[in-house]
């Protein structure tokens, strides 16, 4: 969970990082620091369980992978026309 | 606890009474961080400069450390140890955030490595760069121009390094939201000199990775890496390892990788072989031939990963023959319907096949690496999953069967990354669990925490990647 929480998170969480810190690593210390920054970022759920819709920003829209978005986009589309 | 005697393979260079003074830290101990093959590297190639003078720094050991330095530099391979990165730069008495470091003299705080290079935002905001993609040729091109604006105020110096393309410096992207709470507006470079797209890099010489040195303290003793394949081909839909580093690069066998393989038995008897996808490398069979020499014979062998269709008799004999007891396979699943959303050209009668073939050659156990949670996973897949193991056990008495699971996770850059983590996940893994055990079938859950020798898998990335 953590680890979705940080391959999708965005700038929002650096505040967040910095208080788990003084928490300890366990989950009951994110969703704690999630309490005390309310209303400053997205809820866990929105990092971690939401499905994004397709043309949400990504935080990392401005860093070029390998491959174009729009390819990513065909990809997931045909995984999804197997459900 | 001091250095442990380390054996180089190249020959730093002296640095020049100019250099820059730079430290190089991996956050995490001197045993994980050594045993990355991209701290090895990006180190090696930062030593060989004689602009430079480096210093190491672990959370448990560093070399002299210098006053004041000039640069430094964090690898991470391995998210959560951000906290490590945080206290270093406490200890160091510098600020944690790249605003607070503009005034005074603090050094340049840059980072690369694999999670970087897949989203590096939510650590924006406590590094002045960050380098994204292969570091061979990134590095150097990033370093000379550190070099140039060297003296300059610190505002004109990371304006000159985000043109350098694959730099880039978080501080002059300026992100909106729609709402505190909500989702991003646009991300914007704050003026018009900043690029508004970085591109990852990529490498394209013949020469990939080999260890820059070999220590007895690394996790596994000793051991010389070679890289013998960057990306992999098959771009399962979830695959970081695939989708991050594409295109699919192998270095030529005879002059390339054997060369770089002598230099390591030179000093070593102990030799890794890395990469997302190393049985699928050309020239694989005749890599397995030049092991099989029986100059080799008191060689020990370890295989990062190895695609289930490509386990053969000859590969587990080999395997054997050289120090292994066991191969781990990532089959994700026993449902093919569900291999076929994922992109996993894969079917159980290979599964069978390559359990079979491991049992042939020796080898005394199985590993199977499954997913949980995958998109479009319905209850049928998981009894698929167990009808397989079933299976496995009968058709293959005396192997030892286990079943390694962990859940999906988006990531960024991947066909997946718009998917959320399945929240029933972890019921799903502990049902498989309890189903598994009354089936005397043993599962674990996929270790997370070993960094090195990962199958097949983003986690593989760790250690096969540069910057
Ligand atoms: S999961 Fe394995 S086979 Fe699939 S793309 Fe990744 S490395 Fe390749």
């Amino acid at each position: 969970m953590l680890q979705a929480l940080l391959s999708r998170g965005d700038r929002r969480l650096s505040h967040l990082l910095e208080l788990t810190r003084h928490f300890g690593d366990s989950i009951g210390s994110y969703r704690r620091a999630f309490k005390q920054l309310q209303g400053q970022l997205p809820d866990l759920d929105y990092y971690v369980f939401a499905d994004w819709p397709i043309d949400q920003v990504l935080p990392w829209s401005h860093l070029q992978g390998p491959l174009p978005q729009g390819t990513l986009e065909k990809h997931l589309q045909e995984a999804i026309a197997l459900f | 606890m001091t250095f442990p005697t380390e054996q180089l393979l190249f020959t730093p260079a002296a640095p020049t009474s100019q250099a820059l003074s730079l430290l190089f830290a991996f956050p995490n101990t001197y045993s994980v961080g050594i045993t990355s093959l991209g701290y090895q590297v990006v180190w090696g190639l930062l030593q060989a400069r004689s602009d430079l003078r480096v210093s190491r720094l672990f959370t448990d050991i560093h070399e002299p450390l210098p006053r004041h330095p000039d640069l430094l530099g964090f690898s991470l391979s391995w998210e959560l140890d951000y906290v490590n990165i945080l206290s270093l730069l406490e200890s160091l008495e510098i600020p944690v955030r790249s605003k607070d470091r503009t005034h005074g003299c603090f050094p340049l705080v840059f980072g690369g490595g694999p999670v970087l290079t897949a989203n590096p935002e939510p650590f924006a905001d406590f590094f002045d760069v960050i380098l994204l993609g292969d570091g061979e040729e990134l590095l150097h091109s990033f370093i000379d121009t550190v070099q140039i604006v060297q003296g300059a105020d610190r505002v004109t110096q990371l304006l000159t390094l985000a043109q350098v393309p694959g730099v880039y410096v978080p501080s002059l992207y300026e992100v909106t939201y729609h709402s505190q709470e909500g989702a991003i507006s646009a991300i914007q470079p704050i003026t018009a000199k900043v690029p508004p797209q970085v591109s990852k890099q990529t490498y394209r010489g013949n020469q990939l990775s080999t260890s820059t040195v070999v220590s007895p303290k690394a996790a596994w003793e000793n051991i010389y890496m070679v890289e013998v394949v960057r990306s992999c081909p098959e771009m399962c839909r979830f695959c970081l390892a695939s989708y991050l580093t594409l295109p699919f690069r192998t270095p030529d066998l005879q002059t390339s990788l054997i060369p770089a393989i002598e230099q390591g038995l030179a000093v070593t008897n102990r030799i890794g072989l890395l990469g997302a996808s190393v049985t699928q490398h050309p020239e694989f069979d005749q890599l397995l031939d030049y092991f099989t020499r029986p100059v080799c014979a008191d060689l020990r062998l370890s295989i990062a990963s190895v695609r289930t269709n490509t386990v053969t008799v000859k590969l587990a004999k080999i395997l054997t023959q050289r120090g292994s007891r066991s191969i781990t396979i990532a089959i994700e699943s026993g449902s093919d319907r569900l291999r076929q959303i994922i992109n996993k050209k894969l079917e159980n009668e290979q599964i069978y096949a390559a359990a079979s073939a491991a049992h042939q050659g020796g080898l005394k156990g199985i590993k199977l690496y499954g997913m949980v949670g995958l998109p479009g996973e319905t209850p049928e897949d998981l009894e698929a999953t167990l009808l397989l193991m079933g299976d496995l056990k009968r058709q293959t008495p005396g192997l030892r069967l286990t079943l390694g699971c962990s859940t999906f996770v988006p990531k960024a850059h991947t066909p997946f990354q718009w998917f959320g983590v399945n929240p029933q996940a972890k019921q799903t893994l502990q049902r498989l669990q309890n189903r598994c055990a009354l089936k005397g079938l043993s599962i674990g859950r996929r270790a997370i925490t070993g960094r090195c020798y990962k199958p097949c898998y983003q986690e593989g990335i760790a250690v096969c990647h540069i910057y």
